[in-house]
């Protein structure tokens, strides 16, 4: 039997929606830090987090995502400041303080204490691309939760909430489990906000 | 609902169904620490261009296929068995994958016994030595046509049949971009095995909770899907629910005692090389109808799986067990105009009938006659025009 009539397969890399993943987990990481200083709704929610708490936000295996080739060019004090997305990781850590900063990609010296853990690129593809809400994905085993659970809604419930501010409704309708009244969240908090958020997470952060 | 004084139930696999279910091979993987399988395909599921669209969806994963042996066309032999067993060495790989149904599931089986073994052939199994232990993982995707056997205990290489708790796949990956079939024909053979299957099941009279309740559910996509499955062989919907009615059926069936339509439809497809789905939409009919004659009592399942909880809820108790004759032979008939509805259609030849039917008297445990069997076969000879 000619083996060599059947070769070894080794599968190629998905590099459009690799990078997409890698800009969306930056900026909702860069959003988040913003909106807990700028929204009462979401500090009141991420205060619920103990301090000196990292979350981390992963596509599996870890080993297939190596950081962008810029970020290993940077020393790791730069690549933490996350001024640009570095890898299809998001690390977000909350201080003694109760400070919530957004640290970059690099897993290097961080030990997270809840990683959110996508189980493929495409599964990532679906919830960040908002094909498919944070709840419909979880039931349909698109991620894992490694950590505290209670922890994990806390954070889901933040990023719904900075989902809002930052998508249009058609849009952060299909992502979060359910759209706020008017009577919830005014249109005025909504604009200005996300004016906000954009300009912040973006420049200074 | 009736209890049984002792009954068993195995079934060791996890189905995972749905869009981007492929996806989820790599992580599956992972969890029986294994990243580098052989992939054991259907012949006509390469040619029909899965084969691009499977290996893609290892994309970004950090698994290597150790290869695709493509040779797999309708019949499972030692030979091919072998061949994917040296591929299986000489590339180091750790776990196998069917793509694809029938032969090409039968063939993974036997080249996992082969590999985990470590043996050249399945005869000292075949003579009765046990498998000793867990073989490698073994994950099936669906696609092509069913035989049946996929969920089930055991294999059948060169028309001999090995039976082994350690046979039955970890894993079935159900995914809508794999299931649509390539024509109407192939739907209706593997709608056939599974109708065949689910309604033995749920006519047996040692039917248990658990295999009622994996075959309920199948009866219930058979019944809404079959018939639009076969109109539509593309039909992504129902295409999945038609190949999670197989994996539940074969599972249920492997649970249960074998019916006279599966009896009978096995030994003719062994006898004459064609595939037993064919027989089974014909026997099917016949069994029914001898059923409906003999005012056989069955449980109340079969009609609440086929019809529904309102056709059930208006049908009166003691009319529901014919009703549900009825609604299965319904089914059945709604593959008549893809398949032979009858043995002579089929120019089987006579003498193989009589030998059928002493055979499946003989592996029914008592339960049918020879004399049952040879008049169901007489009725499905000429079922022409009979069938609704």
């Amino acid at each position: 039997m000619n083996i060599n009539k059947y070769p070894e397969i080794v599968p190629g890399r998905k590099f459009l929606k690799e990078f997409y993943v890698g800009i969306m987990l930056w900026v909702v990481g860069r959003a988040l830090q913003v909106a807990a200083k700028v929204d009462k709704e979401v500090k009141a929610e991420l205060a619920k987090l103990p301090n000196n708490f990292t979350l981390r936000m992963m596509v599996a295996p870890e080993k297939a995502f190596p950081l962008f080739f810029y970020a290993k060019l940077l020393p790791s004090f730069v690549t933490d400041i996350g001024l640009l997305p570095y890898g299809i990781q998001m690390f977000l850590h909350k201080d003694k303080e109760g400070n919530i900063k957004y640290i970059g990609a690099d897993p290097k010296g961080k030990k997270a204490d809840l990683s959110v853990i996508f189980t493929s690129i495409e599964a990532a593809w679906l919830v960040l691309s908002f094909q498919e809400s944070t709840a419909t994905a979880y039931m349909h085993g698109r991620f894992v939760v490694e950590g505290d659970l209670p922890h994990s809604l806390t954070f889901v419930r933040a990023l719904d909430i900075v989902e809002v501010f930052l998508l249009p409704k058609i849009i952060s309708g299909l992502a979060v489990k359910r759209y706020p009244k008017w009577s919830e969240m005014s249109l005025m908090r909504k604009f200005w906000k996300r004016i906000v958020i954009y300009i912040r997470a973006f420049t200074i952060g | 609902m009736h209890i049984p004084d002792h009954y068993e139930f195995l079934n060791h696999s996890k189905i995972i169904s749905g869009k981007c279910a492929l996806e989820t091979i790599p992580a599956e993987l992972g969890g029986y620490d294994a990243q580098k399988p052989l992939v054991i395909a259907l012949k006509s599921v390469v040619e029909r261009g899965l084969k691009k669209k499977f290996i893609k969806t290892f994309s970004n994963s950090m698994v290597v296929l150790g290869g695709i042996y493509d040779e797999v066309r309708e019949y499972a032999g030692i030979s091919l068995a072998q061949d994917a067993a040296i591929l299986f060495k000489a590339r180091g790989c750790d776990s196998i994958i069917a793509l694809g149904c029938g032969p090409a599931v039968d063939l993974a089986k036997a080249v996992n016994v082969l590999v985990s073994e470590k043996i050249d052939n399945l005869s000292a199994h075949y003579e009765g030595a046990a498998i000793k232990g867990p073989l490698k993982p073994l994950i099936v995707v669906t696609a092509g046509r069913s035989n049946g056997r996929e969920a089930a205990n055991a294999l059948v290489v060169d028309n001999r049949e090995l039976v082994s708790d350690f046979l039955c796949p970890d894993v079935f990956i159900i995914d809508p971009r794999m299931t649509p079939g390539s024509c109407g024909e192939s739907v209706a053979e593997s709608g056939a095995t599974a109708m065949a299957q689910a309604f033995a099941v749920l006519t047996d009279r040692g039917i248990n909770p658990m295999t009622a309740a994996v075959a309920h559910p199948a009866m219930s996509y058979l019944a809404e899907y079959l018939a639009k499955g076969v109109k539509r062989p593309k039909n992504r919907q129902a295409s999945v629910a038609l190949a999670n009615a197989s994996v539940m059926a074969s599972a249920a069936y492997s649970n249960s005692r074998p019916g006279m339509a599966n009896l009978l439809a096995g030994e003719l497809a062994e006898a004459t090389g064609i595939s037993a789905g064919r027989f089974e939409r014909i026997i099917l009919p016949s069994v029914i109808a001898a059923m409906l004659k003999k005012k056989a009592w069955i449980e109340d399942d079969l009609y609440l799986a086929a019809a529904g909880i309102d056709g059930y809820a208006a049908t009166p108790a003691g009319e529901r067990t014919q009703r549900g004759l009825e609604v299965s032979l319904n089914i059945v008939g709604g593959l008549k105009k893809v398949l032979p509805v009858s043995l002579s259609e089929m120019k089987v030849q006579k003498h193989f009938l009589e030998k059928a039917a002493k055979a499946a008297a003989a592996k029914s445990g008592k339960r049918f006659t020879e004399a049952e069997c040879a008049s169901v076969l007489a009725q499905a000879w000429d079922a022409a025009g009979k069938v609704k």
